[in-house]
Order: C-alpha cells, then structure tokens, then sequence
C-alpha cells in the first residue's frame, strides 16, 4: 500500500491516508415558473470533485512539510494510492493546506487539504 | 415542463485553426471548381479566374466533404482584381444555406489588385457542403473613368476545422432593434494562452463565432443559433484569470468609420451619392461596400434625387401655340411653326433655309418681328445654360451662340459666344447644350441656334429650349448635376418637381420647383462624419430601419410592415414565464440614449453651417402635440421632418413597455410578433423589440432569455 503526491518531478509518500471526503455539486439550473408548480430544468454537467483529503506522517515532520510545500506550488498535482481504486486524481489545491502536530502522540503529523479534481 | 441541455460555444476563427480539410492553390487546373450563372471561369494560371458573361452576379463553386455536422469550419481564400475596374467589385464567400456570407470591401482600381484575405466561418449540419466563391460588379459608368466589367482571381482556397475555446464562464448574446450595433455578444472564458492574438485592433478585423444551441429532452427537439460578431473588446481581469470579449454587429464598423478625405478621381465618381441618389438602396451600398457589406434583397427603398429650383427664360420654348418668343436669324430663313415635327408638345419651330447658306432662330421675349428685349442675366458671376432639341432634315451641323447685350439692343461688340459645331443626324432630335458666364457688363443675351451651309429647302426644326441660371460655382456639391432636361409650364409634374408658368402659358417663363424640402447637403459626407451617423441620417428620414444581423447579413427595412420569419414568440404563465415588468408610465428614460419613454410630440432642431455661405442654419422638424415633448438636436442639415414623425410614432408605441425573463427560445428575433400573459395583466399582443440570452456555466442566469417589447395592446 502506497499512496502519492506528485507534481511529476516531486514525489511525497505520506505513511497512510487518514481521512477522505469528496462531493460532487449538481450545476443543473432549476427553473420557477411563474403560475404554476411545476418546474423546468436546464442540465449542465456537474464541477469534477472537491473535497478534503488527510495525509499522515507518523514520524518525518520534515516530509510532511515537504507535501504541504509540494501543495503549494503552481501545478496541477497528481494523488495516486493502490489500495483505494477509485480516490486517485488530478488535482489542484482549491482551499487551505494545513500542517498539524498529531496531539495524541506527539509525533505523527498531519497534512490536510482542499482540493479540486481537474478533469 | 421541459428538461433541456443548453450550450453556448465559442470559437475565434482564423487564430488557432487545426485540422485542414480541404486546401486548393489550383496549380492542377480548376480543381472541381464549377462555374455558376453567367460566369466565365478559367484556371490557367494558379488561380481561379471568373468574371460575368453577363449581369452583375458570378460565381464558381465546389462540394466539400468530410465536414463533421455541429463542428464549426472556416473557408478561406485570397483573391485580388484580375485588371482595372472603375466599377464597384465586390468579393464574397458563402456556403450554399449557411449562415449568411462574407465579403471584401469593393476592390475597383487600376490594373491588378493586391490580394485581400476573404474567410469565411460556418456551422456544418451535414458531412458535405457547398462553398461558392462569387462576385458583384456595379453597373456604374462614367465618362472618362468608364472600366471593363471586372474580374476577380480566387487562389489558395482552404476549409480547416475551427476548435472551440475552452473555459466557458459565461456569455449574453442580444438582440435589439433600438440600439446600433443590432447585435451583441458579451462572453465571459477562462483567459486562454491565446487571449493576446484576440486582438480587436488587428487589421484583420477578427471575428468571434458563437454556437448557441439547446435541446429538449422529453419531447425531443433542438435548436441551433449561430452568431457571427466583430470582434471589438477583449478586457482581462487578472485577479479571477478571465477574459471578456465583447463582439457586434458590423454595424460597429460603420460607427468607427469616418469619412478622412473627400474621394476624388475615378475614386470619387464610384463614391459620389448623387449618382446614387435615386436609389436609398444603392446609396447604401456604396457605403457598405466599403466595410465587406452588402443589402439583402428588399423593396423598402426611398428616393434621394438631387433637386434644385430653376426657372426657365424662354416665353415660348416649343412653339406649341404660336411663334412669339423668336425671331428669324437672318433673311435666309423663312420662321414657321410646324406641326410635322415635334420633340415635344404638338409643335416646334421650323427654320427654312430661302437659299444656300446658314438658317436659323433668335430666342426673344417679345413678338416675332419686334423683338422686345432679350433674356436678362446678370454678368460675371453665374453661369447659364442654354439647351434645347434640333432636327434637321438633312445631316448638317448646327451651332448655339450667346450674343450679349449691354442695354435691351446694344450689342456688346466681340462677345458672342458659340458652341463648337455638333453634326445633327437627318430624322433624329438631338441635345444640344452650351453653359456660360456673360460678360459683366452684360445686361440681356440673345441666344439663337443656326443651321450651317443649308441647301436651299432644308429644314431646321428647334423645339424644347431651355435658357436657366444655374450657380456661380457648378462643383458645388448640391448642385453641379445642373444640366437638367428642357423643361416648360406644361411640362407633367413628377416625384420630385412641380411646374408652372409664371404668367400666360406658351408666353411667359415657366418655374421648376423642388418638392422636396431637404438640404442637398444631407447627401453629402463632411470629412469626421461616421459612416454610420452620415447613412442614419437618410434612413430615419425615409422611416426605415437600417441594421446588420448576426448572420452579417444588412437589412432596410420598413419598421411597420417588416416581420421576420418565425414567431409569435409566445411568454405565458405557467408555461414559460419566470419573471416580469409591466410598466405603464410617463417618467423614465430609455437606458440606449436618455430620451423619455413615452411623449407625445417631438421636436428636432437641425443646426449647421451652410458651406457655401458659411452662415449658420437652423430649420425644425415638429410632430405631435405638446402634452409631453421629446426635444432633440442635430448639428447636421435639415433633411425633412421623416424623423420626428417617426419618432413620435415610436414614442406612443412605448406606452407600455413589459420586460419579461422566459426559458430561452433561439428562435426569437426583433420584429416578430409576441403574445404575453404576465399574472394580473391583461393578455397583451404586439410585438418584440429586444431579446437577450444568458448561458452560464455555473450561475443560475443559465437557459434563460430577457425580452423587451412594443407596440401592446390588448389582446
């Protein structure tokens, strides 16, 4: 098991993937019309995903700043992962990306991140 | 309720063209090229060369196939005049039921032109279309400028695919009748790497292509509307990476265009609007060609003739009762008035030669036989022109001479003037002219026409003389085409004149007079005058609408009878109807110029100077009544009060105005009928004046359409 962030020249493996989320938000254009209660819709394909993504590094601060610094940078980023078929992507970060002392342990860190999938 | 998927797609033709599909330098021949009516074709030399057999239409044309329907191709092709042409000679590329054509400004000049770029971008709907490369020769000729019917080499011609633009953010197209350019397009992409090559200053003079189209799911049904804009903005905004282009109807080329010198040579005989003054159409033309436009077909035309007031000397220019008036040229010439022969009326003049020798007539204005005066002028100053028909019944040439007059009967020694002999044919009434400036101290000129070297018996028949001031400068512009047609008190008023005699008929001079009241300098364009002010001017006087549409295709058209293909577009409750206003109201202002919504009278105050004189002008056009005025100012001559009345018929039309928001229809066009049903309002008719699409790739103002109307009334 091995997941990945790449810029295609900078590759961080963070330890494990700790946390997932990502939604897909309906763009379809729900039309009122005046006089009556039926509605008319106009379709439009929706925004590729955004979500939020955890990263954990149990003991390396130095590597979990190098993924946050590789967040940083203007590209789109590519996140791979062999075990979890469908979360791999390209993406862009589309929020913040934070870098947080594990307060349970005191030693793992934790990368958290918003992004946009570019399709 | 219908389930629908609308799409706008965007494409700048010519700046990133991918896929050739078809790509012809006709080095092997004409390369399946064929020529269409009346169109000699030969392809010899590199080129395709075609020129009419006859008519003023050309053309050649060629299947082309692997076209992909809905993906959008842009034919080009280079083309230059094959030799000189001082005639109008236009280019144009279409393809055969698509999306109108595009042409080159008039390529009239000497020798062989230089090549102009022509393209042309279309919308496939089928894996093959035709593209039909023609021409448009003017029927203009001119003495001394003349020209051969004109031809026109087409080479390099190429059809590639065009890609959309990528980043689609969001984008208004429009359409307005009340506002110029009639068309516009404001589309909002994510900055392409491009963005810099859209450049609206480009001699290129890029266009932006747009596809809006929108499909019905459930039950089935789409539309497609293609919009063929100038492009004329392209504005960054560098925090969110968009860029804006903003594109028009071509009207905005005539608003950026200025008249920077006045034409001349060849040049100015092709522009001059006088020789196109009968014809709006044609006036227009003139203009338009000059921006790769051309009218559509139409019948709304109005009439722009040149006219000036003149009064016509002659007491008895045709004999039709008597001969008093003239008086024979010498004892060699027996004055009669003959019923024979006649140019026009029931009689002319007949002048018999006694004997060998010269025979002919004195104009008077007196008795035959004792001649009271002579036609008074004034000298030095105006010219004058003497005109009138000859027939002689043998082939002999005839001369017109001005003798001039100090008193009534004191001849200014040495002074006579004539015109060069002009060999008349036997049988065959024929024009003679001579203009003059008398001598200053000329009082009175006795005009008089001889028959020279007449056998004894030979008849010189003189009917439809004319004697008239014209102006002391003949360039001047209002009033140089002065050589009018022999006129009398008799003569049938028209269109343009009324006539009478000033006193007796057949005994007294006779009054050409206007019955227009513009000034002729309206048809002139002073040099900062747009293109577009210059021709608006002429069609709001004629009542018309001039506008380009979003198929780069110009219509003049009438405001009253004009309805396009299509409609009633239909806005109801409960059918398509989001939003809406019902405005009734004697406030507001119309958001495209300032003027009141609605009044009832109007006033125009056209202030200008005159060029001759350099006076200042003033003159009113009024219309209405004064409950409510719109009031407006115009620094160009008075053309007519065409104007104010039909302002004011558009100002009472706008009693009611209701600006409704409905699911988009791409069918909905300025012009058609409209039929409204807004929740506690009356259900309303009339007709639709405006209409605006938004697509949105993530704002909710997507798939909808903003309609403004006219004209309501209760249905």
């Amino acid at each position: 098991m091995t997941d990945t962030i790449s810029d295609g020249v900078t590759t961080v493996t963070p330890d494990l993937t700790d946390g997932w989320n990502d939604t897909l938000t309906s763009r379809n254009v729900i039309h009122e019309v005046l006089g009556t209660a039926e509605v008319s819709v106009s379709l439009r394909p929706t925004a590729a995903r955004s979500g939020t993504a955890k990263l954990t590094f149990l003991t390396s601060e130095a590597d979990a700043r190098a993924a946050q610094t590789l967040l940083g940078t203007a590209a789109v980023l590519t996140y791979a992962t062999t075990d979890r078929s469908t979360l791999g992507m390209d993406f862009v970060l589309a929020g913040a990306a934070t870098v947080e002392l594990d307060d349970d342990s005191r030693d793992a860190w934790i990368v958290t991140f918003d992004f946009q999938e570019i399709i | 309720m219908p389930v629908t998927l609308a799409v706008l797609d965007i494409y700048t033709p010519g700046i990133d063209t991918t896929d050739v599909v078809y790509s012809e330098s006709f080095a092997g021949g004409a390369g399946g090229w064929t020529a269409g009516a009346n169109t000699t074709q030969s392809a010899a030399s590199g080129y395709l060369k075609i020129e009419p057999s006859s008519g003023q239409d050309f053309s050649s044309s060629r299947a082309i196939t692997g076209l992909t329907p809905g993906e959008v191709y842009t034919v080009s092709a280079s083309v230059k005049r094959d030799a000189s042409a001082f005639r109008h000679l236009v280019a144009a590329v279409s393809v055969t039921g698509q999306d109108g054509a595009s042409r080159t400004p008039s390529q009239y000049g000497s020798g062989v032109g230089s090549a102009v770029a022509l393209s042309h971008t279309f919308r496939a709907t089928a894996t093959s279309h035709t593209v039909v490369l023609s021409g448009f020769v003017g029927t203009e000729t001119y003495s001394g400028v003349g020209g051969t019917a004109g031809a026109l080499r087409f080479d390099d011609v190429t059809v590639c695919r065009e890609p959309a633009l990528d980043g689609f953010i969001s984008g208004t197209l429009s359409l307005d009748e009340n506002r110029t350019p009639y068309g516009e397009g404001i589309i909002t992409i994510a900055t392409p790497s491009i963005r810099n090559l859209l450049d609206p200053r480009s001699t290129a003079m890029l266009r932006v292509f747009a596809v809006a189209s929108r499909t019905v799911l459930d039950p089935a049904s789409s539309a497609v509307r293609t919009f063929n804009l100038y492009l004329h903005g392209n504005l960054l905004a560098a925090a969110g990476a968009t860029t804006t282009l903003t594109a028009r109807t071509d009207e905005a080329m005539l608003l950026d265009a200025s008249q920077l010198e006045e034409p001349s040579g060849p040049t100015a005989a092709i522009l001059d609007p006088r020789v196109f003054g009968p014809s709006l159409r044609d006036m227009i033309d003139v203009v338009l060609f000059r921006h790769g436009g051309k009218l559509e077909a139409g019948s709304d035309d109005a009439d722009y003739t040149i006219t000036h007031d003149a009064t016509n000397l002659m007491i008895n220019p045709g004999a039709e009762v008597n001969t008093t008036g003239a008086v024979a040229v010498n004892a060699n010439t027996t004055l009669a008035r003959s019923t024979a022969q006649h140019h026009a009326g029931v009689a002319s003049y007949s002048c018999t030669a006694i004997g060998a020798g010269n025979a002919g007539l004195f104009f008077v204005t007196g008795s035959a036989g004792s001649p009271t005066a002579y036609m008074p002028v004034t000298g030095a100053t105006n010219v004058y022109r003497f005109t009138c028909y000859v027939r002689t019944s043998v082939t002999r040439d005839v001369v017109l001479t001005l003798r001039y007059f100090s008193t009534a009967s004191t001849v200014i020694g040495g002074a006579d003037e004539s015109t060069s002999p002009t060999t008349v044919t036997a049988g065959v009434w024929t024009r003679l002219t001579a203009a003059f400036i008398p001598p200053a101290t000329a009082t009175f000129v006795g005009p008089f026409v001889t028959g020279v070297s007449l056998a004894a018996g030979n008849v010189l028949f003189v009917d439809s003389a004319l004697l008239y001031q014209t102006w002391s400068d003949e360039s001047d512009f209002a009033r140089s085409y002065a050589d009018i047609e022999p006129f009398d008190g008799a003569t049938a008023s028209d269109a343009h004149y009324n006539y009478a005699w000033t006193g007796t008929a057949n005994a007294s001079t006779s009054t050409k007079t206007r019955s227009d009241d513009r000034d002729q300098m309206v048809l002139r364009q002073p040099l900062g005058m747009t293109d577009w002010a210059y021709l608006s001017n002429l069609v709001f006087q004629a009542g018309l609408d001039l506008f380009c549409n979003e198929k780069r295709q110009w219509f003049l058209v009438d405001p009253d009878t004009y309805l396009p293909a299509g409609g009633p577009i239909e806005l109801r409750e409960a059918v398509n109807l989001k939003d809406g206003s019902d405005d009734i109201t004697l406030e507001g202002t119309r958001p495209s110029d300032g003027t009141p919504v609605w009044f009832t009278g109007v006033v125009i105050r056209y202030a200008w100077i005159d060029p001759d004189t350099l006076e200042n002008r003033e003159e009113f056009a009024v219309a209405g009544d004064r409950r409510k005025v719109l009031y407006l100012e115009r620094s160009i001559p008075y053309p007519g009060d065409g104007e104010a009345t039909r302002r004011l018929a558009a100002g009472l039309a706008r009693g009611r105005v209701q600006n409704l928001t409905a699911l988009a229809d791409l069918t909905a066009t300025p012009g058609q009928a409209v039929e409204t049903e807004v929740p506690d309002v009356p259900e309303q008719a009339g007709i639709l004046s405006s209409v605006s699409w938004a697509f949105s790739a993530a704002d909710d103002a997507h798939d909808v359409m903003t309609v403004a109307t006219r004209d309501l009334e209760d249905a």
